[in-house]
């Protein structure tokens, strides 16, 4: 885009899928935007969830108005970006203990909202499944899917790079220029020091970090935060995103992902937006509500346990012990050209973007209406869908099997090597979130010190040593919140492979927020 | 069957109770599921290497600041001191070559260019005083995943040293450490392959540092084979696992098990043993089988190996002879580091002959525990996986044949 052209210049601060849906919103309606994040991209709310494209079956009964948005937009981003989209299809499947009369609300709810809904013969669904319940005695299917979190948010931060828009990672917003009362510049802090980006808006889309922000704007934004854990278990236990047929609420829900399952979640308010821990009750609590859904869940392999923090706008007088609204709000920080957007999902990400791009187009008197449901997001279209087996097609059909470099995810030596000289990445969280190395069962253990070889020597003034310590220390951290069965025989074996054999002397210093995810 | 002394288990404990029990004219059976860990071990005899996060110099004056019930005060320094030197001087160390006699820790390179002190090691094993200050040259095989000689070619540039990394193909078609090693043991004439080599080898090389891949059984050949070739000094690094330095110990052992006439069941997993009291007069197997016993020694490997067992409460128990496990700490500590120790230090404790308790302070009689089973060690953080695996092997193999008499 040529800059003397471009509309007013706006500056989106976060950079997880509120915002990335929000810049791109913009950008597509003229505008100049600038995303900031603090960390990488998604490394907040946006990779702590359990994975899934929401049908929005789930709010059929409790908000049937949103499970029709959901479905909706889980439309729009299945056609713009089915390589970042995996077609489960989602069950629902009542259990013993769930309310009789749910089943009948859930199938009449689903027909109003628009969703696609089946019911099916039990037996044929615990033939299919065998890992879940013998006492299914209501099933339907609906079509649930799963997304791949960093993939989606870094096709969308590409469409904006390509359309001229700028993508600053690791630059933390520092304060806001706000003589006259209106926004002229956002102060940021990067590696390479500090930048002045001159603003006339500012849209603070930093999920539970929002009210931080908000008070650096001179505003108050009540938020509520909510903490949710989820464990991940090695392999597909179930091969459709499982559902309890019940009001949704914690513990129900096991959804297949990449090449493992996760079983959420928990929810208990929390103050701090970076709490990452799982406390080690939280892991108990899973693994006691998971058993009725996957009976034995217990013998299962665990390969980690982590957590987000869900950030919920509290509305004015809301009353107490009423559960929270799902939809997003978008505050208008009166006439300073300042917005706060938050709450919201996933699924409806875009949407939300398209919601604060209406407010700001609306603010500058621009009649120029959304275009990001309709614009593909790459410039040949898209590709093809994404599964687990993807990965390994490509190693096989580029016969690269012996430059394998992790085995669990089917990551070949080309692929990274194309990543660090193309995009000069090299950190490897920053890998690892792109190509998903280190997540499989090994959790880093093979797979660390290869990449740490390969990227020494592409670069040798990177410092690759330190950044496998602290790769390790962050995988463990994970890791030994589920210590049990054959995943405490690896947490041994990596610990003999990082410290007997590599030399490697384990540290538990700060790491960056977000790698242990 | 009746055997005088059942091992269960083949870890380096494991292997060298029953060598030394075979020495000493006992008849033994050593009884486990599978190859045991000896091929995680990257080689080199590491007895004390860290204490409290600091390298040490001599390990057996560092072992008076280790809790009270670590295997070495129960050994002691003089039975830690008499344990490493037979091993030293016996078949399996010989196998090995290890320099031996020493009491200074030496310092190995390990191919992430950093560092671990070690007492002893093969001659060919490479260790910082021997390639400080010299011109070096890294040689990885092309393909081959598990040698990052990226990281140990950048270490030393950093650290000043003059350094060249190279890549070949591999002798053979594959690319893995195992097939790569059986390729230099079949080879006719390694000295001719060593000799193309020469052609890409930077000429003024003092040093090549190869990864430890130069064969299971005839490496030693291999190596002279290279000196020769290249005219200069050729040193492995151990790679990541499988490590050959690991597996020719456990070659070197099971042979001479098989030169001693014991007995070696492979695929028998113990799944409770019969007992007179605080005696045990048979174990018996996953399948049903059963083996009479004098004397039992568990070498099951803790929780590596499947010798302790862990549940998703956090409870560690000993699933093949039903023993009490001793916890310190609950596993669920906040820390990373601390969740490791605790996994680390559960286990079995026993009293100076390597006795669980059966009950009260009275211990079994004839039942011995060794290695990765014994509580109130931790071999990542001190670096002290052979040197407890040894010292209590031995010990266990003493008792075990003092309590049977003559």
């Amino acid at each position: 885009m040529d800059k003397s052209t471009a509309g007013p210049r706006v500056v989106v601060v976060g950079g997880g899928a509120t915002g990335c849906g929000v810049a791109r919103d913009l950008i597509l309606r003229g505008f100049d935007v600038t995303l900031v994040e603090y960390g990488d991209l998604g490394c907040g709310t946006s990779s702590r969830f359990h994975g899934m494209l929401q049908s929005g079956a789930r709010y059929a009964v409790s908000d049937t108005v949103y499970a029709g948005e959901c479905m909706r937009e889980r439309r729009i981003i299945n056609k713009l970006a089915p390589e970042a989209v995996e077609e489960t299809g989602g069950l629902f499947v009542s259990l013993p203990d769930d309310p009789a009369d749910y089943g009948d609300k859930f199938f009449a709810g689903c027909q109003e909202a628009d969703i696609p809904v089946r019911e099916l013969d039990p037996a044929d669904v615990m033939a299919s499944e065998p890992a879940i319940s013998r006492g299914v005695h209501r099933a339907f299917a609906v079509p649930d899917a799963t997304v791949q979190p960093w993939r989606l948010l870094n096709l969308v931060a590409a469409d904006i790079r390509r359309r001229g828009g700028r993508v600053l990672l690791r630059h933390r917003v520092t304060s806001f220029d706000m003589t006259g009362g209106r926004v002229r510049a956002v102060e940021v802090e990067g590696p390479s020091g500090s930048l002045r980006l001159e603003a006339d808006a500012v849209v603070n889309a930093a999920g539970p970090w929002s009210g931080e922000i908000a008070r650096l704007l001179g505003q108050d934004v009540a938020l509520e935060l909510t903490k949710g854990s989820i464990l991940v278990f090695a392999h597909r236990l179930v091969t459709r995103a499982i559902n309890r047929c019940r009001m949704p609420s914690s513990f129900d829900i096991m959804v297949p992902t990449g090449t493992v399952s996760l079983f959420g979640t928990t929810s208990e308010v929390v103050d701090d937006p970076s709490t990452t821990l799982v406390r080690p009750q939280e892991v108990q609590d899973l693994l006691d509500a998971a058993e009725p859904m996957i009976p034995g869940i217990r013998d299962r392999r665990v390969l980690r346990a982590w957590a987000g923090v869900r950030p919920i706008v509290k509305p004015d007088n809301w009353p107490s012990g009423r559960s929270l609204p799902r939809r997003h709000t978008v505050i208008d920080h009166g006439a300073s050209g300042a917005f706060t957007i938050c709450g919201g999902s996933w699924t409806t990400h875009r949407m939300m973007g398209e919601d604060a791009g209406d407010h700001v187009a609306s603010f500058f008197g621009i009649n120029r209406p959304s275009e990001s449901a309709t614009t593909p997001l790459s410039p040949d279209g898209g590709g093809s869908a994404w599964n687990p087996t993807t990965n390994y097609q490509g190693v096989e059909d580029a016969q690269t099997r012996k430059r394998t470099l992790c085995e669990c995810e089917s990551i070949d030596r080309d692929l990274v090597s194309q990543m660090v000289n193309d995009e000069g990445l090299k950190r490897f969280h920053d890998l690892r979130r792109r190509l998903r190395i280190g997540f499989g069962p090994c959790q880093g253990t093979f797979c660390g010190s290869r990449l740490a070889g390969l990227v020494a020597h592409l670069d040798q003034d990177f410092p690759a040593q330190k950044e496998l310590e602290a790769f390790w220390a962050e995988r463990l951290k994970g890791a030994t919140r589920t210590a049990w069965g054959h995943h405490a025989r690896q947490i041994i074996l990596s610990d003999a492979v990082f410290r007997e054999n590599l030399g490697i002397r384990l540290d538990d210093k700060a790491h960056p927020a977000g790698d242990d995810r | 069957m009746n055997y005088d002394v059942v091992v269960i288990g083949t870890e380096l404990d494991g292997w060298v109770a029953a060598a030394r029990l075979l020495e000493l004219g006992r008849s033994v059976c050593i009884a486990a599921p599978g190859e045991g860990s000896l091929h995680y071990a990257p080689g080199g005899l590491h007895v004390l290497g860290h204490l409290q996060g600091q390298p040490v110099t001599e390990p057996y004056a560092g072992i008076s600041a280790l809790h009270d019930h670590h295997p070495y005060r129960l050994a002691g320094a003089d039975r830690m001191h008499a344990a490493l030197s037979w091993f030293d001087n016996s078949p399996l160390g010989a196998g090995f070559t290890y320099r031996g006699g020493q009491r200074c820790n030496s310092l190995a390179v390990t191919s992430a260019g950093l560092q671990l002190p070690v007492l002893s090691s093969c001659d060919h094993q490479a260790g910082v005083e021997q390639v400080q200050g010299n011109v070096m040259t890294v040689l990885n095989f092309s393909g081959h995943r598990d040698f990052p000689s990226g990281l140990l070619a950048a270490e030393f540039i950093r650290n000043g040293e003059r350094v060249t990394a190279i890549a070949v193909d591999p002798p053979g078609a594959r690319t893995d450490s195992v097939t790569i090693a059986n390729a230099f043991d079949t080879m006719d004439d390694p000295g001719a392959w060593f000799g193309d080599l020469s052609a890409v080898l930077p000429g003024d090389t003092d040093v090549l540092l190869v990864p430890a891949v130069l064969g299971s059984k005839r490496h030693r050949d291999v190596i002279a084979a290279a000196t020769r070739a290249l005219d200069c000094t050729v040193l492995e690094v151990p790679t990541l696992p499988p490590c050959l330095p690991g597996i020719r110990l456990r070659n070197a052992c099971e042979r001479y098990i098989h030169e001693q006439a014991g007995t070696l069941r492979r695929g028998f997993r113990v799944a409770g043993m019969d007992a007179d009291q605080d005696r045990v007069r048979s174990v018996t197997g996953s399948t049903g089988q059963t083996i009479d016993v004098s004397a039992v020694i568990l070498a099951t490997g803790g929780v590596l190996m499947g010798g302790l067992e862990v549940d998703s409460h956090g409870k560690i128990t000993e699933p093949a002879m039903g023993l009490d496990a001793c916890q310190t700490q609950p596993l669920s500590k906040v820390g990373a580091e601390q969740a490791v120790d605790a996994l680390h230090r559960a286990g079995i404790e026993t009293d100076e002959d390597f006795r669980p308790r059966h009950s009260g302070s009275r211990p079994w009689q004839n039942l011995h525990v060794t290695g990765r089973n014994l509580a109130h060690w931790n071999p990542g953080a001190e670096i002290s996986a052979e040197g407890v695996a040894i010292v209590s092997g031995w010990l266990a193999a003493e008792a075990a044949h003092r309590e049977l008499g003559s």
